[in-house]
């Protein structure tokens, strides 16, 4: 089933939540309000919000270090995430965890995780655990065209073939890892070819529109729910900033970020064609920006009036109980 | 008032910190009265009999043979009407906070328990754990309590029951900490006191070449330019060849022609020496006057009186009467100096120095000048015996007006002595040797014995020390007029 | 009291955290067995058979025979102890550590502090480890070292059957990784082990032997080896506090220093090697806690800095004998300053 208009709103909403998130984060990084490393989802927003549509709370994500788009679009409350970033005392890991660690347990967002190839074998658990328990969760690994190429993900396909499990390999691939191609890095070239190998159906799409996301990763929560087993997803796209932020991106060619940035934006792309399917009007766009930047402008000064966490928390759960 | 007595460590002159049990003389179950000997302790001065300071049966014996106890730690209790088991433990358990002054044998003030290898806490601890303490020997059964293996078999060495400690250890568990401060007490290995043989060496010609280019740890090279040592002379052994500290060490006494020897820790008597003899030496302003006795007519005297009489006397006792007698004739002598006064003695009680295992030791001829010549021998004669066998009571080698130290039997010509502290003068007295002396324009044979009197100038001048050997040279060459 | 090998002692608590709590499940490599073969099921029960018996009780989806795949055996564990199971993974050799630790040090043992205390891995890794057995360099090495410097990791080592049944229920109850060290050598030794669950406290050292004169700590196997010098040495009337930490992490420290402060001198003795490992750690907290109690040097016997080698005179130089521990044990006594 495509996306209806009640659909497309959330879906547009959560799109433009991301990109603002991801800006002021990057804006707020310049003037120092930001410790530690940043790796920003900008360009992206497509996969995560279509992919996380199709999930209820209950179901599992868990994501890469470039996490902060996965955890709004599963449901993160942004002034917590705000507040993590930041380093500031009521932030969603207290203040432990930071961007790359970015999580939404509550909401089945089980954690960004800042090594390549990580997430994959967790979410093969996170599976075992719907299949074990009966539930019909299903559990999604998003991951990169980097983290593709790790065993520990190969390791992760395999088994979750072998023991049927509902689980989505959703694969990023946004042209590079760090600062080398994917068309360099990924031998195959072609990573759903590469999870077909392992036994699994792999779906190919357009990672820049909402709309064929979407209905791609539909029939792949479908393909889970029904005890299918394992599937997996190639989303291309492009990442509008560069690894991290302060990355020059000297390796990317003359021109090519700003002709992505016009060619792939999934922003524009969506509301191009709501506008022409009559899904949305421009008025309502336009309110949605508005509620969006006033709620990102409040988490920001939220953030920046909370106080550090407390020194007397730097031994707290490291343990569930006394040490 | 309650029926159980205390007997606790005495302490034994100012310096007595602890003392070891030897041997209990008495059992438990024995009657006991008051001055009654009951139990051997050795200090480091000597082995001594603590008597009891009450009248009853003994009922528990505390202080085992081989314990290092401090000065007023439960060494025995003693009832003096019919308790039983449990108010004897309770007795133990509670004198750790009792107050000791009263009950015990004599007064200290240190009072603690000692079971196991102890250290006492000191009074810090005391007074805040003392609330509640003759309790902790109460309640029932503690098998069960969260206790440390250490924390519980403390408690069970000093009838700590348990169930009246809060435990703050691991997962609130009673630790030793918590058990030792309730108890006031600490619970510390014994010192180790073995012995051991450390390096020896050859003599090695020095090198002088450049050693800039040897390997060596910093800490090995800085140590062999303070010690001169070329490392071209240091046999590398350390890591990767490199010569280690340990090396130059080696080195430093090899090249010394150093020899193996064995360390020996000091006993507690051989520190007594050390600290009271350093302290006369450095302290007191030593001189010395020296006087050669002929002592043929003393000699001639002692044959007769050995055969003729059958009074075995030593030449020694014939020195320490005559020191008696001069003494008396120059009381400017048997004084000592204190630093704000002189004091001047009416009783001359002569101290004698004898060699004893690992020591000396200087037992007291007490009002020697009233003493007849075989009442001194006897009586130096019994000293020395007891003096050797570590069985010489505290008051009869503390106190003394006067040293003699006699080396004569070792045949030495002469020596000099250092003053036995707070004394103030001791006469060393050398072999007696036949010599030629000149007597009027005639050389003839004579047996003489050099004799060295060091004084404290602070209390004696030399004209006096003078005089006095004047006089003791007299007596000793006219044994007769001893007698006077 | 029924006697009961270490084997079977392990064997029973799993089978009844099991049978107690339905989202415990067993996951690793042949913990049954014979998975689409021809012939039996459960026909390992694990490769040392700890396992065994389970699946005929349990199924398939609680006792799952993984490939050979321990990386995604550890984050699939982790993954479903974040989801609402308790995992017991099994790590067939503890040196297989080396292609799976990311998931164990790096995701499990991180979980609840660097996501707020939000989230939790209930989780236990039963490993096997232990020279000895002519196992090699791969085949032989107990890495407890390496698990217990990790923050987050609970690190248990149980030295006879009775310790090994309750500490496996404590730690499949606990809300933290544990790693589970089986030593090789003692599946096959026995001791009175009641019928009925119990849990042994992590964190609470066990004294096999109590004495007065050098406190030794052996960790895992070479505790066995420590009782038995101290029982020898007992009969010239050297007498010793013999200490099976239990866990070592968390190590009950106020046990061995406590013990320390009694006897004043301290063996340590652990198979691992000698640098960075648990002999050099718990002589560093005992010289910094308790460094007025010393009356010698703490003397460490580990294994010699080196791989494992296979040849049986090689591995037995290697590894820590009972002479060894006897001579540290009289060179600590014989020391003075």
């Amino acid at each position: 089933m495509p996306l209806d208009k009640k659909l497309f709103l959330r879906a547009y909403r959560t799109m433009r939540t991301i990109r603002e998130f991801e800006y002021r984060v990057s804006d707020e990084f310049g003037k120092g309000n930001i410790p530690g490393f940043l790796h920003l989802y900008a360009g992206q927003e497509a996969i995560a919000t279509g992919m996380c549509l199709n999930l209820d709370d209950d179901d599992y994500i868990v994501s890469t270090h470039r996490g902060h788009g996965h955890c709004i679009a599963k449901g993160g409350d942004v002034g917590e995430m705000m507040k993590e970033i930041m380093a500031r005392q009521g932030g969603s890991c207290a203040g432990k965890g930071g961007s790359m660690h970015i999580a939404a347990i509550e909401k089945g967002m089980l954690g960004a995780n800042a090594i390549v190839g990580g997430g994959p074998p967790l979410i093969v658990g996170a599976a075992l655990s719907a299949k074990t328990l009966g539930t019909d969760r299903v559990g999604v690994s998003f991951t990169g065209d980097g983290g593709s190429n790790q065993g520990t993900t190969f390791e992760a396909m395999n088994l979750a073939v072998v023991l049927k499990l509902p689980a989505i390999f959703l694969f990023e691939n946004n042209g590079y890892g760090e600062g080398t191609a994917a068309g360099y890095a990924v031998g195959s070239k072609d990573i759903a070819s590469r999870a077909k190998g392992f036994g699994m159906p792999a779906l190919t799409v357009d990672g820049a529109d909402v709309f064929a996301v979407y209905e791609t990763c539909q029939k792949a929560v479908q393909h889970c729910r029904s005890g299918k087993g394992p599937i997996a997803i190639e989303a291309s796209i492009t990442r509008f900033r560069g690894h991290f932020e302060g990355d020059a991106q000297a390796y990317r060619g003359k021109g090519e970020v700003k002709r992505l940035m016009a060619e792939m934006d999934c922003l524009k792309i969506a509301s191009a064609k709501a506008l022409k399917q009559k899904l949305a009007s421009r008025a309502q766009l336009e309110k949605i920006d508005k509620e969006v930047a006033a709620q990102i402008e409040s988490s920001v000064q939220a953030a920046l009036a909370a106080p550090s966490p407390d020194v007397s928390e730097l031994l707290t759960d490291v343990y569930s109980s006394a040490y | 008032m309650s029926a159980l007595h205390a007997l606790t460590v005495p302490k034994w002159g100012m310096s007595m910190e602890e003392g070891e049990v030897q041997a209990w003389r008495v059992n438990v179950g024995d009657t006991v009265a008051v001055g009654d000997e009951i139990v051997d302790i050795e200090t480091s001065k000597i082995i001594n009999t603590a008597e009891s300071a009450a009248a009853g049966t003994l009922v528990r014996i505390v202080g085992q043979p081989g314990q290092t106890l401090q000065v007023g730690m439960l060494l025995g209790v003693v009832a003096s009407g019919a308790v039983t088991e449990q108010e004897i433990d309770e007795f133990v358990a509670g004198f750790v906070a009792a107050p000791v002054a009263g009950s015990s044998a004599r007064s200290t003030d240190t009072p603690a328990v000692a079971l196991e290898p102890i250290v006492a806490q000191p009074a810090a601890q005391r007074a805040d754990a003392s609330q509640g303490r003759s309790n902790l020997r109460d309640g029932g059964d503690d098998s069960g309590v969260n206790a440390s293996v250490v924390a519980r078999r403390i408690a069970r060495a000093h009838k700590v029951n348990l169930n009246n400690i809060t435990g703050t250890g691991r997962n609130g568990r009673v630790s030793k900490h918590d058990v030792e401060q309730a108890a006031g007490i600490r619970v510390l290995a014994a010192p180790h006191t073995a012995p051991t043989v450390a390096g020896a060496g050859t003599g090695v010609v020095r090198s002088t070449a450049d050693d800039s280019h040897i390997a060596s740890t910093p800490v090995a090279r800085r140590l062999a330019r303070q010690l001169n040592i070329n490392l071209n002379d240091v046999t590398a052994t350390g890591v990767r060849g490199r010569v280690s500290k340990e090396d130059v060490e080696r080195a430093a006494i090899a090249l010394s022609g150093g020899v193996a020897y064995r360390e020996e820790p000091l006993s507690g008597m051989r520190k007594t020496i050390a600290a009271r003899l350093t302290e006369s030496k450095q302290t007191v302003p030593h001189y010395r006057v020296s006087v050669d006795v002929e002592i043929d007519s003393l000699l001639q005297q002692r044959k007769f009186m050995q055969t003729e009489l059958g009074l075995e006397l030593s030449i020694n006792d014939f020195v320490i009467k005559a020191c008696a007698s001069a003494l008396v004739r120059v009381p400017q002598v048997n004084v000592q100096f204190t630093g704000t006064s002189l004091r001047l003695f009416e009783q001359v009680d002569i101290s004698m120095a004898v060699a004893v295992d690992g020591g000396l030791i200087t037992p007291v001829i007490r009002n020697a000048a009233r003493k007849s010549l075989p009442a001194i021998a006897a009586e130096a004669r019994d000293l020395a015996d007891r003096a050797q066998r570590g069985k010489l009571g505290m008051d009869e080698f503390q106190g003394g007006t006067f040293s003699i130290s006699n080396l004569g039997m070792y045949g030495v010509d002469a020596f000099d002595a250092v003053i036995n502290l707070p004394q103030a003068a001791i006469l060393a007295v050398a072999a007696g040797r036949r010599k030629p002396v000149v007597r009027g324009d005639a050389v003839v044979p004579a047996t003489v014995m050099r004799l060295t009197l060091s004084s404290d100038h602070r209390a004696i001048d030399g004209a006096v020390a003078a005089r006095f050997l004047q006089v003791l040279k007299g007596f000793l060459e006219n044994p007769a007029s001893m007698l006077v | 009291m029924p006697i009961k090998t270490y084997r079977q002692a392990i064997n029973e608590a799993m089978a009844q955290e099991m049978r107690r709590d339905s989202t415990v499940i067993v996951i690793g490599e042949d913990v049954a067995g014979g998975a689409g073969c021809d012939g039996d099921r459960d026909a390992y029960g694990g490769v040392m058979g700890v396992t065994k018996g389970l699946f005929p009780e349990f199924g398939e989806s609680r006792v799952i025979d993984t490939p050979i795949t321990e990386s995604a055996i550890m984050g699939a564990a982790a993954g479903a102890a974040q989801t609402g199971l308790r995992p017991i993974a099994e790590l067939m050799f503890m040196d297989f550590l080396g292609v799976c630790f990311d998931q164990i040090y790096n995701q499990a043992a991180k979980f609840r502090y660097m996501f707020g205390g939000k989230a939790q891995c209930p989780m236990v890794v039963r490993t096997m480890a232990g020279a000895g057995l002519r196992g090699g360099a791969q085949h032989s090495q107990n890495l407890t070292q390496m698990v217990t410097m990790v923050p987050g990791l609970k690190v248990v080592c149980p030295t006879n059957a009775y310790d090994a049944k309750g500490l496996l229920i404590s730690a499949i109850r606990d809300n933290d990784c544990v790693i589970f060290v089986e030593d090789k050598f003692l599946y096959e030794t026995s001791c009175e082990v009641p019928d009925e669950p119990y849990t042994i406290p992590f964190g609470e050292a066990k004294f096999y032997r109590e004495g007065s004169d050098v406190t030794i700590v052996g960790i895992s196997n070479t505790v066995h080896k420590a009782v038995a010098v101290a029982d020898r040495l007992a009969l010239e009337g050297i007498s010793c506090d013999v200490i099976d930490p239990r866990t070592t992490s968390p190590l009950d420290e106020e046990a061995i220093i406590e013990s320390v402060e009694v006897t004043g001198r301290l063996v340590i003795v652990d198979e691992m090697t000698p640098r960075c490992g648990l002999a050099a750690d718990i002589s560093s907290i005992v010289a910094e806690k308790a460094f007025g109690a010393l009356r010698a040097p703490i003397l460490k016997v580990t294994a010699a800095h080196s791989p494992i080698p296979f040849a049986p005179a090689l591995e037995d130089a290697w590894m820590p004998q009972e002479a060894d521990i006897e001579a540290a044990v009289r060179a600590v006594l014989g020391y003075t300053r």
